[in-house]
């Protein structure tokens, strides 16, 4: 699977009503991809950072459908154009990537939350595979992580060039806020590569933490038979 | 030690310097004044200092401890999220005490009796 992720900032100075008309313009543009496999839309929820306004997600069966479809004269007229509209949307983060680790099962509705890492403290081979390593054990220890993923985007843009997305699904945002936070392998052993005080760190302090609400799993890794699963905030 | 179930486990955060050869006392002395405040000001407490050998070497490295504690998970993350942002805590580290160390390790410890207690979250 080829997938695509925007953190999308507002500009500040929007209306209410600007916002939403915003929101439906590219949800519908979103909804007329072409060969989409599966999408999320959502307004971050309180206590995302660095992370914008709203989540924009969308996966394709492989790279070559991805820039069919982004490629495509009506999404660059009306995605692409929304995007790239200065007046309404302020920043973005962006990365693409195909596949990576993964892991669990999708719940039916909850949390989907993304991070997005810059490895830039020394990057050594071995330091990221072991920092890969030991964040794709997360999951056998913090167990209200239910489906993750781990990639290596080949496409980043942004406040920084972004080398890693780290995507998991709960089912209860307490999953997120309370085991994922509080659990001793993340605070006490994963945590040092992001830490400035500790001779391993690894990670550029700047990074993307958003999380929204989902009422349909988000993190597919391989073609879906029947229809897309859209996701939306309408 | 182990708390009480109301309690809050104690979490040791232990810096392990090896200083240069000769440097023992000076990095104990930069780090008392110049690293000890901030990290008090975070919310960590001193426990331990140590020394060894218990002799300031000269052309020979001394070893030096340092025991910190914080109360849980939660003054864990406080001292994280005070010094992450802090341009002074990095240039310490990376600039003033590495000209003083020559290797270093930092490593999270607690009592094994409130693993249990940890990983229940």
């Amino acid at each position: 699977m080829y997938s695509v992720l925007k953190l999308i900032e507002l500009a500040p100075a929007l209306a209410a009503a600007e916002r939403s008309a915003f929101r439906a313009a590219l949800r519908a543009a979103t909804v007329a991809l072409p060969a989409l496999e599966g999408f999320l839309f959502e307004p971050t929820c309180p206590g995302s950072f660095n992370a914008g306004d709203l989540i924009w997600r969308t996966c394709f069966t492989d790279a070559d459908a991805a820039r069919r479809a982004l490629d495509g004269e009506r999404w660059r007229q009306e995605g692409e154009a929304l995007l790239g509209n200065g007046t309404q949307v302020r920043r973005l983060e962006q990365v693409a990537w195909t596949g990576g680790a993964c892991g669990g099962f999708s719940p039916a509705r909850g949390v989907y939350r993304v991070a997005l890492f810059c490895a830039n403290r020394a990057p050594r081979a071995e330091r990221l595979e072991c920092f890969a390593a030991e964040t794709c054990a997360m999951p056998q220890y913090i167990r209200s992580i239910r489906r993750w993923q781990l990639a290596t985007p080949h496409e980043a843009t942004g406040s920084r060039v972004w080398t890693h997305v780290w995507e998991q699904e709960y089912e209860t945002l307490a999953g997120l806020t309370g085991a994922y936070m509080m659990h001793p392998y993340h605070w006490a052993h994963v945590d040092r590569w992001f830490d400035p005080e500790w001779p391993e760190w690894l990670v550029d302090p700047v990074l993307c933490h958003a999380f929204c609400e989902t009422t349909a799993p988000v993190i597919f890794t391989r073609p879906r038979a029947g229809p897309p699963d859209h996701q939306d905030g309408e | 030690m182990m708390g009480g179930a109301n309690s809050v486990a104690t979490i040791y955060v232990v810096d392990d310097v090896t200083a240069k050869p000769g440097a023992g006392e000076a990095f104990l002395d930069a780090y008392m004044s110049r690293y000890v405040p901030g990290a008090q000001a975070r919310g960590l407490t001193l426990l331990y200092r140590l020394v060894s050998p218990p002799v300031w070497l000269r052309e020979q490295s001394n070893r030096l401890l340092f025991v910190w504690t914080a109360a849980g998970a939660e003054g864990v993350w406080a001292a994280k999220f005070a010094g992450r942002s802090d341009p002074r805590l990095t240039a310490w580290w990376e600039t003033e005490a590495a000209a003083l160390i020559e290797s270093r390790s930092r490593a999270v410890f607690s009592d094994p009796a409130e693993l249990a207690r940890l990983g229940r979250v």
